[in-house]
């Protein structure tokens, strides 16, 4: 440690072909422009909305949140008004930043309207990479509460993965944290009836839909459960980030109870057996013989 | 089916069929075999050991594994030959033949003879789960929740979960559908947590040197904090679709003084690719 790195011959060709090809290229790089993406330093932009807890916050009672937890049917698109997704890109209530609809419009979805899902460039599907705290809900894998005094833990069917929530807490340092596909989680409850969950530090590589809706590390998500009957728990979260849309936005979503216990079908993601799929079945399907 | 494909089948017959010259007249295919694998019908297999708590278990107290529990990586599951320098002919793992002849066809991420750049590691090729004997070769942090009916065994690795039901039973072998981590129920014993799994999908492997399972494996661990910074787990392998009599296996973990789930480990296919693809192998071949 300490010790020059020195550039090893082959990487020393492959910076000079580089630079020759920066410097020959200048007019063919302005026909083909770098990849779209959040502003370079998304650390000054600021946050929407204010990290942790009301001032003033009133205790309350703890709702029960027991239970094997569902999504009630497809969920295609982060949007209210177009739950569907067929408007994707055009959604009244989705506030793009120009790089973010550009983005959006350039994957290709596994699954809605637009699908393809012999050529989609879904993290999860084609990777089995973690969906994060929002797109999780658009499998349909059960989630449980784990309710304890100082945190509350989410068990996710999809994945065989868990979320801790630090009940009445603080976030470190936003510049403290190592992003991750979950990020960090405080909590704590409102009205006797409303969990809510607050989260920054995640890494902006999870889709937040089915359809490629993108985020950024400077995402600041607020989830709040409620259960407003024995089979319903409403879930409201707002999209906060400002890396990749102009303001924050909600997503509405209800959750129903599952007849069927939870873990009782473990959904673990391989790499080795989607590929298999899309080679021999999908894209059999997309190319039909002649 | 398609013409390619008449043709293709139609060449390989004439490949495997025609004896070559450079070969000394024997079929390709027949140099380059895949490993046997384990018997065609598991099902009638049966485990060693029994499939649940002893009768007449005795009251215990419940003991406190609170804490983030890390793991000291190690790379074989034989006891004789913790580092590996004896794949496939430790004394302690009485291989069924095609299970040995898998262990030596897989090539190793670390050890001795690790090769990472072409590895056929499920875990460093596909990310996929390392399942319950695995996961404690990985350098990672796990923390037990115990509840009243149950334990839940959190893994930073891959932030995964496993749920232990308490004084359950399994369900009937045959109503399972086989997992990475299967389906675990426990109770405490003589100061310590027993679990007991089955159901499991055979896909992972058991330590870093490549070491088979199968659908039929019988995995049995106790942990006991037998310290304040020391959990023993004794595992009792117990696979008798890969392994002629159980193997047996101690790890310790240490009470680690970083908080849990300070530094998730989320694998990703993706980056591993990168690596592989941009650093590794300049590493394997360095310029001339």
């Amino acid at each position: 440690m300490g010790k020059r790195r020195v550039l090893r011959p082959r990487a020393r060709l492959f910076l000079s072909a580089g630079l020759l090809a920066t410097a020959v290229g200048a007019l063919g790089a302005a026909q083909a422009p770098s990849p779209i993406g959040p502003p370079t330093d998304i650390s000054t932009l600021k946050n929407f909305l204010p990290l942790g807890p009301p001032a003033g916050l009133k205790p309350s009672a703890v709702p029960d949140l027991a239970g094997a937890w569902v999504r009630g049917g497809p969920l295609q698109s982060i949007s209210n008004s177009d739950v569907g997704a067929e408007l994707r890109g055009k959604e009244p209530d989705v506030p793009y930043q120009p790089w973010a609809l550009k983005r959006l419009l350039s994957e290709v979805p596994p699954t809605g309207p637009f699908a393809e899902p012999h050529r989609t460039t879904d993290p999860w599907t084609i990777y089995c990479e973690p969906n994060g705290p929002v797109r999780v809900y658009a499998h349909p894998g059960r989630t449980e509460f784990v309710q304890l005094p100082d945190r509350v833990l989410m068990l996710h069917e999809i994945m065989q993965q868990f979320r801790i929530v630090r009940l009445n807490s603080t976030h470190p340092p936003i510049e403290d944290l190592d992003p991750s596909w979950w990020g960090d989680s405080i909590g704590w409850y409102e009205n006797g009836d409303t969990l809510v969950i607050d989260t920054i530090g995640t890494n902006g590589r999870a889709w937040l839909s089915q359809q490629g809706h993108p985020s950024t590390e400077k995402l600041h998500l607020i989830e709040r459960y409620r259960r407003v009957d024995a089979k319903t728990l409403d879930f409201d979260v707002t999209v906060d980030d400002p890396g990749a849309y102009t303001k924050p936005f909600s997503s509405r979503r209800s959750l129903r109870l599952s007849t069927v216990p939870f873990m009782q079908s473990p959904w673990n993601c391989s790499v080795r057996d989607n590929m298999t799929f899309i080679d021999r079945l999908l894209k059999d399907a997309a190319t039909p013989p002649k | 089916m398609r013409p390619r494909t008449l043709l293709f089948a139609t060449a390989l017959l004439v490949l495997v069929a025609a004896p070559s010259p450079m070969t000394g007249g024997v079929p390709i295919a027949a140099q380059a075999q895949e490993p046997p694998g384990p018997p065609a019908d598991l099902s009638t297999l049966k485990n060693f050991l029994p499939l649940e708590k002893p009768a007449n278990l005795q009251a215990s107290a419940t003991p406190d594994l609170s804490g983030a529990w890390m793991s000291a990586p190690y790379q074989s599951i034989s006891m004789a030959d913790r580092p590996g320098r004896q794949r496939g002919k430790e004394e302690d793992i009485d291989y069924k033949p095609w299970a040995r002849a898998k262990t030596l066809s897989e090539v190793t991420p670390t050890g001795p003879e690790a090769e990472p750049h072409r590895t056929t590691d499920p875990w460093t090729r596909y990310c996929e789960p390392n399942g319950p004997v695995r996961v404690y070769a990985q350098p990672g942090r796990t923390s037990f929740v115990q509840l009243a009916d149950r334990v839940l065994i959190l893994h930073e690795i891959m932030q995964q979960f496993r749920v232990v039901r308490l004084n359950g039973t399994h369900p009937p072998f045959e109503e399972l559908d086989p997992t990475s981590y299967g389906d675990s129920i426990g109770w405490y014993e003589d100061g310590a947590l027993v679990v007991d799994t089955i159901g499991l999908n055979g896909r992972a492997w058991l330590d870093q040197m490549g070491h088979p399972m199968t659908e039929r494996m019988h995995l049995i661990e106790r942990y006991t904090r037998t310290d304040e910074k020391t959990l023993a787990i004794h595992r009792t392998i117990d696979d008798p679709g890969a392994y002629n009599k159980p193997i047996v296996h101690t790890i310790n973990l240490r009470a680690s003084p970083v908080a849990f789930m300070q530094s998730p480990w989320n694998c990703s296919v993706r980056d591993n690719t990168t690596f592989t693809a941009t650093l590794l192998q300049d590493a394997v071949a360095p310029a001339k």
